[in-house]
């Protein structure tokens, strides 16, 4: 059973032992950007790639590729703003909602 | 009579090698109330005539015994070792302490059941047919005659004179052996270890087994046991002969 | 050949896990059970097993450690008595609901206050909810015996739950018997080699144990761990037949004790259930009168239908309960027997007695007691006293 399969609407029967999930990354199932009230909002003009908000994202929603970071993974993102907080340059403003 | 049969159910035992419960069935077919069942390491004479006036009780072939002594004086090592040996002759046996204060010095009780079937009974032992006192100091204490039977025996390590003894234990009727374990264990041990004098001397008078089987299996015991001290064997082998030797007038 | 010896409960308890050689032992000492660990260091230290032994500073960090090690996929047991399982208390439901094959080696106590070393059911009992398989002993011979069993129980595929071999306190812990001992190899091949299907250090399969559930899946999950225990049924006694084969020793959920043509019986667990037995052959052989006994070695899970099966038609049935529940009614056993016996719409008569509290002995005498009791209420149908004590001092008549 994989955990993708197993839902709100499982029977007991479905549930694995003890809960165990035998697969990695199925957070990515999860989308806790679901759970958001404040939305990080960034400005590019602003970003000067100093990567000092990829590392303290919580939820690991700041992807970084090829040594530039990307725009927020927003299915993830719980809006807790530590990266406008970190951010030396102010890219990074919060928004009210989604 | 209940006493051959339950020799019946050792002896049935032996041969089918069945549970307790599936002898007890068996047994009438395989012996038919014969008698004659003493297999090897038998009960000697003495025992044998315990058993037969214990007929009234169910476990008519269990030889129950009691031991008195302080923590750390070895009153449950000698019960262990009697367990021991008397399992090395052929016997069902139990060994157990009963806890007090768990501290040197507090009075301790220990127990030997020894049987020719399996024993059950998970209980303290309350009419005891011998009794070792090992410390005669808790004569003051306890009252460790309490229920032996008078066709029993009781055994006091003690260096006062058997008159003495015999006056504290509230007009005991049975047989009273004293034993100065302390002269025996310092002449062949150079020092007070109460605990093989003891179990020499309840041996002789329980008669669980015959003396020179004791010997032969305290000797491989102790070989076993201090077999990197030998020359300890031959000081608690001599203590053992000593005691036979002092009470042989006795029983 | 089984090999003929004379051992304490805890040396029998102690060789069986010598010969079983787990991977991981986190222990902490508490009487009676001190011994277990110390013969299995011992083991160790004589380089006769590779078990790892884990020294801890508690019981709480003991099954604490358990846990990872059987979740890293280490066959995995450990030993206490009393406040030490109580101090284990959160970890027994981890373990049982994280579904971790764990086998607890347990020389039952009475839990303190007052404090006392010396044996009751009160430490398991009070734990017989947390979702282990308890499983008791008469005897050392039956302690060793259900120490093998334990581990194939345990880690059964349909069973996958931690296990409690449990024996009377210093009774059986530090008593000597005969004993008879199975070969190594044959206890090898008996106990097997365990193979975790899904475990934390396979490098193939990456694994998360022990996740947060939250209320839509929470009740599921204790469904499931249901299950379980009611496959635990079948297996128990799978392993009790396999056993059997091996060594002609026949176990079951319980001990049916000159059960077939008894009208009067007594339910009891534990050492005291082998004094019974000496009470019923000294009954049957002076008086002839059928007195019986039912000895409950599978406690968790619980044997209801079966155990109906056995006591229902009884003229009158003594439940006997070496621990108190404080319900002010029944102990735990009599509760759960009179349960069983309501389903199976018995008309036997019923009483409860807790006997034995705190290492209190229970002789022959007592059970004769007890059975003339039974007698008296099949006679009149009267029960004047459903909860009562054995050997209890009391200034009125009890």
């Amino acid at each position: 059973m994989k955990a993708i399969d197993i839902n709100e609407k499982s029977p007991w029967q479905h549930i694995t032992e003890g809960n165990q999930i035998y697969e990695p990354a199925t957070s990515r199932h999860f989308c806790t950007g679901e759970w958001r009230t404040a939305t990080p909002v960034m400005d590019w003009d602003k970003c000067k790639q100093c990567l000092l908000c990829a590392p303290v994202c919580p939820d690991s929603s700041i992807p970084v590729c090829d040594g530039k970071r990307q725009e927020f993974d927003y299915d993830h993102c719980k809006g807790c703003g530590i990266c406008m907080k970190v951010c030396p340059f102010g890219a990074i403003t919060m928004k009210e909602g989604k | 009579m209940l006493v051959c049969r339950k020799w019946d159910v050792s002896i049935a035992s032996a041969v089918c090698g069945r549970s307790f419960f599936e002898r007890r069935l068996t047994m009438g077919i395989i012996l038919q109330g014969s008698r004659l069942c003493v297999q090897t390491g038998c009960l000697c004479d003495k025992a044998n005539k315990i058993i037969l006036q214990k007929e009234e009780k169910y476990m008519n072939d269990t030889i129950e015994i009691r031991w008195h002594g302080r923590g750390g004086q070895g009153a449950k090592t000698a019960a262990l070792l009697l367990a021991d040996v008397a399992f090395k002759t052929g016997k069902y046996v139990q060994g157990f302490p009963e806890y007090g204060p768990e501290r040197m010095g507090a009075p301790i009780t220990a127990y030997n059941r020894v049987s020719e079937s399996p024993i059950t009974i998970h209980s303290n032992i309350y009419d005891p047919d011998f009794v070792a006192v090992v410390d005669d100091s808790l004569l003051e204490a306890i009252d460790v005659t309490h229920g032996l039977k008078t066709q029993g025996a009781i055994v006091v390590n003690t260096q006062r004179s058997k008159e003495e003894i015999v006056a504290k234990l509230h007009g005991y009727e049975g047989k009273v052996v004293t034993l100065d374990a302390r002269k025996i264990s310092v002449e062949a041990l150079g020092r007070y270890y109460p605990n093989s004098p003891m179990l020499a001397a309840m041996v002789a008078v329980s008669g669980v087994m015959e003396k020179e089987t004791f010997l032969k299996e305290m000797k491989a015991s102790f070989e076993h046991k201090f077999a990197k001290k030998p020359e300890v064997i031959e000081g608690n082998m001599k203590a053992l002969e000593l005691t036979f030797a002092a009470i042989e007038g006795e029983i | 050949m089984a090999i003929r010896e004379r051992l304490s409960g805890n040396e029998a308890v102690s060789y069986a896990i010598k010969q079983i050689n787990p991977d991981v032992m986190p222990a902490f000492p508490i009487t009676p059970s001190t011994e277990i660990p110390q013969y299995v260091a011992n083991y160790i230290a004589n380089g006769e097993i590779d078990t790892e032994f884990i020294h801890v500073e508690s019981e709480h960090s003991s099954m604490s450690a358990a846990l990872g090690a059987s979740a890293a996929g280490a066959r995995t047991l450990t030993a206490t008595s009393s406040c030490g399982l109580a101090l284990m208390w959160e970890e027994l439901y981890v373990a049982a609901s994280d579904r971790l094959p764990i086998v607890l080696a347990l020389v039952n106590r009475a839990l303190t206050g007052p404090i006392n070393i010396n044996a009751d059911h009160s430490d398991s009992m009070g734990a017989r909810d947390s979702g282990w398989i308890q499983i008791y002993a008469e005897s050392n011979q039956e302690a060793y015996d259900n120490f093998l069993q334990a581990f194939p129980i345990a880690e059964h595929k349909d069973v996958r739950l931690p296990v409690m071999i449990c024996q009377d306190g210093f009774i059986t812990s530090h008593g000597v018997e005969n004993i008879l001992l199975e070969e190594d190899d044959k206890v090898k091949a008996f106990v097997g080699e365990y193979e975790p299907e899904h475990y934390l250090l396979n490098a193939k399969e990456t694994m998360a144990v022990g996740p947060y559930a939250v209320t839509n899946y929470y009740m599921e999950t204790k469904r499931a761990q249901r299950q379980a225990m009611i496959n635990a049924k079948k297996v128990i006694m799978e392993m009790a037949e396999k056993f059997e084969a091996m060594t002609g020793r026949k176990y079951g959920f319980f001990e049916s004790y000159r059960m077939e043509d008894a009208e009067y019986a007594i339910v009891i667990i534990g050492s005291a259930a082998g004094t019974c037995k000496a009470a019923i052959e000294k009954i049957r052989e002076t008086t002839g009168k059928k007195v019986g006994m039912v000895k409950i070695r599978v406690f968790r899970p619980f044997p209801e239908e079966e155990l109906a099966e056995a006591l229902k038609d009884m003229k009158a049935i003594a439940v006997l309960d070496r621990a108190e529940m404080f319900s002010a009614t029944s102990g735990p056993l009599g509760a759960e027997v009179r349960a069983a016996l309501y389903s199976a719409k018995s008309q036997a008569e019923l009483v409860n007695y807790f006997y034995g509290l705190g290492g209190r002995d229970i002789t022959v005498e007592d059970f004769k007691e007890v059975y003339e009791k039974l007698e008296t209420i099949a006679q009149t149908h009267r029960i004047t006293d459903m909860y009562s004590y054995i050997g209890l001092r009391s200034a009125e008549e009890e």
